[in-house]
C-alpha cells in the first residue's frame, strides 16, 4: 500500500529522507511561485532555500488540520517573500526579464517573439495589482489551485477568494485596454 | 450581456495562463539545496534524540524512586510489627 502524504509527513519529522521526498515534490512549485513574486531567478533561489530551511525547522509542530501540506509550504513562501519586499522596500513591479526569460523555455524564437511583447503587458498589468490579487492570480494560474486551497493559504474565505478573483479580472482586463 | 462578460474573462484567464509558465529551478542548484536540507535534517533528527532519552531517563528515576519508597514503607512496616521477645514472667 502506498503512503499517504499524511504518513509520508508524520516520517518527515523524524525521517530525513522522507523530508527529502517532500522537498521534490514541492520545490518546483515553491521556487517557480518566488520567480514570480520576486522577478529576479537568484533572489527567488535564496528564498526558496530559506523556505524549505524554515519548513525542516518547523515541520515538527506541523499538524494536519484540513489544509493540504502545499498550503503550509506557501504560507512560509508568502511571509518570506512580504518580508524581502518590505526590507528592500521594493515595488514589486521591478524586473519582469528573470521570470519571463526562464518561463518561456522550451518555446521556440518564432513562439517568444510573437508572445514575448503581450506576455509583458500582461506581466506589468499584474504587478501592478496589490499584493494579495497578484498571489491569487499566481496560485490560480501557476499552481491551478482550487479557491478553497488559495484561502486557506491566505487565511480567507473561499467566498471571499471567489469575488477577489473575479474583481482581479475585471481590473486587470481594464488596465489591459487602457494599454492597448 | 452576461455572454460578452464571460467572453471577456475566458480571454483574459486564457492570456494569464499562456504567460504564467511554470518556472523550474536550475538542476545544480535544485540538487545542492537537496544535500543540504537532507544533511540538516539528518543532524535535528540526532539533536532531537537525546531529548527523547533525556525523558527516558526522567521516567526511569521517577520509576526507582517510587520502589525504591514503597520498599522502604514495606520494611518499616514489618520491623514495627516484629513480634517481642517473649518475657519470662516473674516467678512468685
Amino acid at each position: 500500500m502506498s503512503e499517504t502524504e499524511a504518513q509520508l509527513i508524520e516520517r518527515a519529522k523524524r525521517d530525513a529522507n522522507a523530508f527529502g521526498i517532500l522537498y521534490e515534490r514541492y520545490v518546483d512549485r515553491i521556487f517557480s511561485y518566488i520567480v514570480y513574486r520576486t522577478s529576479d531567478a537568484k533572489e527567488a533561489e535564496d528564498l526558496t532555500a530559506r523556505v524549505f530551511f524554515r519548513a525542516l525547522a518547523r515541520i515538527g509542530d506541523y499538524r494536519q488540520r484540513g489544509a493540504p501540506f502545499a498550503a503550509w509550504l506557501y504560507r512560509i513562501a508568502h511571509n518570506l517573500v512580504a518580508n524581502w519586499h518590505r526590507d528592500r522596500s521594493r515595488h514589486p513591479s521591478v524586473r519582469l526579464d528573470d521570470a519571463l526569460t526562464l518561463a518561456a523555455n522550451g518555446a521556440s524564437p518564432h513562439q517568444l517573439a510573437e508572445q514575448s511583447d503581450d506576455a509583458r503587458r500582461l506581466l506589468e498589468a499584474l504587478r501592478r495589482l496589490p499584493d494579495e490579487r497578484q498571489q491569487i492570480l499566481l496560485l490560480k494560474h501557476l499552481d491551478d489551485l482550487s479557491n478553497l486551497e488559495i484561502a486557506q493559504i491566505l487565511g480567507r474565505s473561499e467566498g471571499a477568494i471567489k469575488s477577489l478573483y473575479h474583481r482581479t479580472l475585471v481590473e486587470l482586463r481594464e488596465m489591459l485596454e487602457i494599454r492597448d | 450581456m452576461n455572454q460578452e462578460y464571460s467572453e471577456s474573462f475566458q480571454d483574459i484567464e486564457t492570456r494569464l495562463a499562456q504567460t504564467l509558465a511554470p518556472v523550474a529551478p536550475a538542476p545544480a542548484f535544485r540538487a545542492r539545496l537537496r544535500e543540504s536540507l537532507l544533511t540538516a535534517a539528518r543532524h535535528q533528527v540526532l539533536l532531537e534524540k537525546p531529548s527523547e532519552l533525556r525523558w527516558l531517563w526522567v521516567i526511569g528515576a521517577a520509576v526507582l524512586g517510587s520502589a525504591a519508597g514503597v520498599l522502604a514503607l514495606v520494611l518499616r512496616a514489618r520491623v514495627n510489627h516484629k513480634p517481642s521477645p517473649q518475657v519470662a514472667a516473674p516467678s512468685h
